[in-house]
């Protein structure tokens, strides 16, 4: 897969199709992969494509395509990302590519903290989950433990905008119900919603990992970043953060499509993707749409139909 | 001063009788994340193999932090100043790399005339029980920046785990008074090789001593990474925000009406705004110029304005950030031919 | 414990002069009789200013420690404070951080000729050691002082003009961007003014402020009469917030423009990163 990528990815460069692959290259440790601009040839042959390709590079074409056109190496889950963009007006449809690589799930971290980390050689896929190689052998990891939450509940098939497919989706089996974590968050009461959600948030310490890492967050500049009219100060008191985290998740609410960049990136451990996944649902329930399928479609809080429910109540 | 020994079973016992005088503060683990918090029983503290997330730095440093309060009354205003800590604090299990950052906050802090009053205050009112590494992680590279893992500075005790007990060394008076309670034990000799021992093995696996401050003197302000990390980093503060040594706050006023309060709180040179002035002119408009920012402030501009590095290597830069800018990476490219061996 | 060096001390507003449409001046009394009367500062030095409920900014002291009993501050109004303080009127209390930063050396002065070139809201840092020079009149050569704005609506401290320019071997030089009807003094940017008047460098020091784009062309202009690196200084405005180097906001290399500056002289301004 690595070959047909790189293949692709110097077809791309030498015909001038394109001024940059966007996709990941080998991180600073075998579990870790950084994202990569190959301009190149010689910059295509470092393009890899392995468990440890968690993200997501939509995140990056905003600016990148300001350059001219741009592949990017996507997930089935990252190409909604580019779904939203260009229903958004942030790409133009001819300035990108997206090269679709088959997807069997990709890397939880969490599940090498038994394994040395000094020690990794390197991580790869096998048939039901993924295999470490370190230097005193060989550990195999089931799916349920090796993959992120999301690949596990992941019914994805061929995305939307799939301008180069590099291979077939894997069949998949959800494991975990997808609405699972936030089946068991709807238990909660009101008032245990609300102290879930103040525990949580009093650990931000405000450092906007959620908010970079997001494809979604494009904005050149956040409300939380407004001197002029100061919405919210940078104090992490809860109730500030509050005020962060819900207003940042009212604004992605229907434009949000489950990447987790921003639970991935958090160093806090706020389980920011819960907030999206329910926020999705309810726009799901309220407008019978969801995000990043159709790239010529409205972006449905953007936009208004005769039919959309009215919640106040008949005279 | 003298070595000595307590069995791991008598930690509680002693952190409890401590109580009356100190406030503990120790790694608790919650949701996964483990974090230096206060602590009321001390079978909560986990001081697990390896760092934890976060260091002591929001002990010294807070997040948040008020200034003074204020009343405004027609025209005029009342100013309150906020008091000083009430109650020594006690922080126990803290790293050599966290420790020693504290040297350099030190520096910064008190540089120049009026120094920080409210962060020396806390810093003299805190005692500092550290932890040898016996599991460095992946991510770790104080041995490359300095040699405080073996000489640990700015701690009252530092402690070395022997599998059922733990070997105590007093480094201040301090120390000598904590060390004190009835459960510690002279060490003896077996335990101190013991200790040598370990140590050397640890350290041994860790990376060797390199003169960055020497390298530092040759960067290339124009050297073609900057634009490289610049099209990669997203521009977040979560390597700011969980660096030992980055000292950067800003000062916002907290309104409610006709009172309210100052405060300080985290701020970073990687944020946008950070440098940009009233008038709209920006003198690092781009990540190429912050990005370079970080790396000159650290290893360059640090070690020329006070004689010390601005990094412990304690690595959480490298496990944090969500696109793996790797630090030791950045200054191994930009130092290549200049790398000299300490 | 020593004082917490970020709470400010209280002062009430005593005047308030409207200079141009968009910048004031504001003449300010420390409240507290003993801290008043001690209080003194060097020409060049700056202050941290708080609008109780919106904020604190920086701005130069632009009054002279020669002239005692207050201090002054001019305000352009830009943002979310200085819009507060243009609100403010007589006898409103403010908050104030000073002295801070270094000065301009002026023991390294006395017996020149200097040339101030100021530009716009640059004339206010440079009006500090300007008045400081002709409390002192004997101690300098001849001042020379060149200030440009915009329009003639532009200029503050117009009340001040007489006083310098009938000041003993003193001479005023104003120009303005572009030609207004009754104007009879010079019209063009201050860099070509400077180029014009051919200051001598002989026994000379030149001190400059003013907008980034007008210290990038009067430079050049200065070194290519003859001025020196050392015969030149100019004072820096960078964004600020804790303004006693520790909030690390502000630095040029490993300086920091609120401790190591504002005060520069062009020989060490050479020597930093292209960052300000």
């Amino acid at each position: 897969m690595e070959k047909e990528l790189r293949d692709k990815a110097r077809e791309l460069l030498e015909s001038g199709q394109v001024g940059t692959v966007i996709g990941y290259e080998a991180g600073s440790a075998p579990f870790k992969c950084a994202p990569l601009y190959a301009r190149t040839p010689e910059e295509a042959e470092r393009l890899v494509w392995n468990p440890t390709c968690v993200n997501n590079l939509a995140v990056y074409l905003p600016q990148a395509v300001k350059q001219g056109p741009v592949a990017v190496v996507v997930k089935p889950c990252d190409a909604k990302s580019v779904v939203e963009l260009l229903k958004e007006n942030q790409v133009e449809r001819d300035d990108v590519k997206t090269i679709v690589v088959p997807c069997p799930g990709v890397l939880n971290l969490d599940a090498l903290a038994d394994v040395d980390l000094s020690d990794v050689r390197s991580v790869e896929w096998t048939d039901d989950g993924i295999k470490v190689t370190t230097g005193s052998g060989e550990v195999s990891i089931p799916k349920e433990k090796a993959f992120l939450p999301k690949c596990l509940s992941c019914a994805l098939g061929d995305p939307e905008i799939a301008d180069i497919k590099l291979g077939e989706q894997p069949v998949r089996t959800p494991v975990v119900d997808s609405k699972m974590s936030v089946e068991e968050y709807e238990k909660l009461s009101p008032l245990e919603r609300r102290e879930f959600w103040a525990k949580h948030f009093a650990k931000c310490i405000r450092c906007y990992a959620c908010r970079q890492a997001c494809p979604g967050c494009y904005c050149k500049e956040c409300f939380a970043d407004k001197l002029g009219q100061m919405w919210v100060t940078r104090s992490t008191d809860p109730t500030t953060n509050w005020f962060f985290h819900m207003t940042r998740a009212m604004h992605l609410a229907g434009r949000c499509i489950g990447c987790g960049e921003c639970e991935r990136a958090c160093p806090m451990g706020i389980p920011l993707s819960l907030l999206g996944k329910k926020l999705e649902m309810e726009v799901e329930d309220m407008f019978e749409t969801r995000p990043g399928e159709d790239a010529e479609a409205l972006p449905v809080l953007g936009s208004w139909k005769a039919e959309d429910p009215d919640p106040c109540p008949e005279e | 001063m003298e070595s000595k020994v307590i069995s791991k079973q008598d930690i509680a016992p002693w952190l409890k009788g401590l109580a009356e005088k100190y406030d503990v503060i120790a790694p608790v683990t919650e949701d996964g994340v483990t974090r230096f918090k206060p602590v009321d029983d001390p079978s909560a503290i986990d001081l697990g193999p390896t760092p934890a997330k976060s260091g002591i730095r929001e002990h010294f440093t807070p997040e948040t932090e008020t200034l003074f309060d204020y009343k405004l009354e027609g025209l005029s205003a009342e100013v309150t100043p906020p008091e000083g800590i009430k109650k020594d604090r006690l922080i126990f299990g803290a790293r050599a790399c966290d420790a020693a950052a504290l040297r350099y906050v030190d520096a910064v802090y008190s540089n120049v005339e009026p120094v920080d009053t409210p962060y020396f205050d806390r810093r003299e009112h805190t005692a500092i029980v550290g932890l040898f590494c016996n599991k460095p992680s992946w991510t770790c590279f104080c041995t490359e920046v300095g040699d405080f893992m073996m000489n640990p500075i700015n701690m009252d005790v530092y402690l070395t785990d022997l599998g059922e007990k733990y070997y105590a060394e007093a480094l201040t008076p301090k120390g000598e008074e904590l060390l004190g309670s009835s459960q510690f034990q002279p060490a003896t000799g077996a335990d101190k090789q013991a200790v040598e021992a370990h140590r050397e093995s640890v350290q041994a696996k860790l990376p060797k001593p390199v003169d960055h401050a020497k390298a530092s003197e040759s960067y290339d302000w124009d050297d073609p990474i900057w634009q490289k990390l610049a099209e990669v980093c997203l521009g977040c503060g979560a390597c700011s925000f969980l660096c030992p040594t980055c000292h950067c706050f800003d000062i916002m006023e907290c309104a409610k009406g006709k009172k309210g309060s100052r405060f300080r709180c985290w701020d970073t040179c990687q944020f946008d705004k950070f440098t940009l002035m009233g008038h709209g002119h920006n003198p690092r408009p781009s990540r190429v110029e912050r990005t370079r920012q970080r790396v000159f402030h650290k290893f360059k501009y640090s070690p020329e304005r006070y004689g010390m590095l601005g990094c412990v290597g304690c690595g959480r830069c490298v496990a944090v950030c969500p696109v793996n800018i790797d630090i030791r990476k950045v200054i191994q490219e930009i130092e290549s031919e200049d790398k000299v061996s300490a | 414990m020593c004082e917490n060096p970020y709470v400010p001390k209280l002062a009430t507003i005593e005047k308030v002069i409207e200079e141009t449409w968009d910048t004031k001046t504001f003449r300010a009394v420390f409240d507290d009789e003993e801290y008043r009367e001690a209080f003194t500062y060097e020409p060049g030095q700056f202050q941290i200013v708080s609008a109780f409920g919106v904020g604190e900014a920086t701005f130069c002291l632009t009054s002279t420690p020669t002239r005692k009993g207050f201090v002054e501050f001019s305000v352009k109004k830009v943002a979310s404070v200085t819009s507060a303080l243009h609100e403010m009127s007589e006898g409103t209390t403010v908050g104030i951080r000073a002295p801070l930063g270094n000065w301009f050396p002026y023991e390294k002065m006395k017996g020149k000729d200097l040339w101030f070139v100021g530009g716009g809201i640059g004339m206010a840092p440079l009006r500090s050691l300007l008045n400081f020079c002709l409390d002192n009149r004997q101690d300098y050569g001849k001042i020379n002082i060149i200030y440009g704005a915009r329009t003639t609506g532009d200029f503050s401290f117009k009340y001040e003009f007489d006083e310098w320019a009938k000041s003993p071997n003193t001479e005023l030089f104003l120009t303005i961007d572009k030609a207004e009807e009754g104007w009879d003094k010079n019209v063009g940017f201050v860099p070509a003014y400077v180029t014009d008047l051919k200051p001598s460098p002989e026994n000379a020091v030149a001190i400059t402020c003013g907008p980034p784009i007008m210290i990038k062309f009067t430079l050049p202009n200065l070194k290519e009469l003859g001025f020196a690196d050392e015969q030149i200084y100019t004072t820096l405005e960078m964004k600020m917030k804790c303004g006693i180097g520790k909030c690390g906001r502000c630095n040029i290399g490993q300086y920091y423009v609120c401790t190591d500056g504002p005060v520069f002289s062009y020989a060490q301004l050479k020597d930093l990163p292209p960052e300000y």
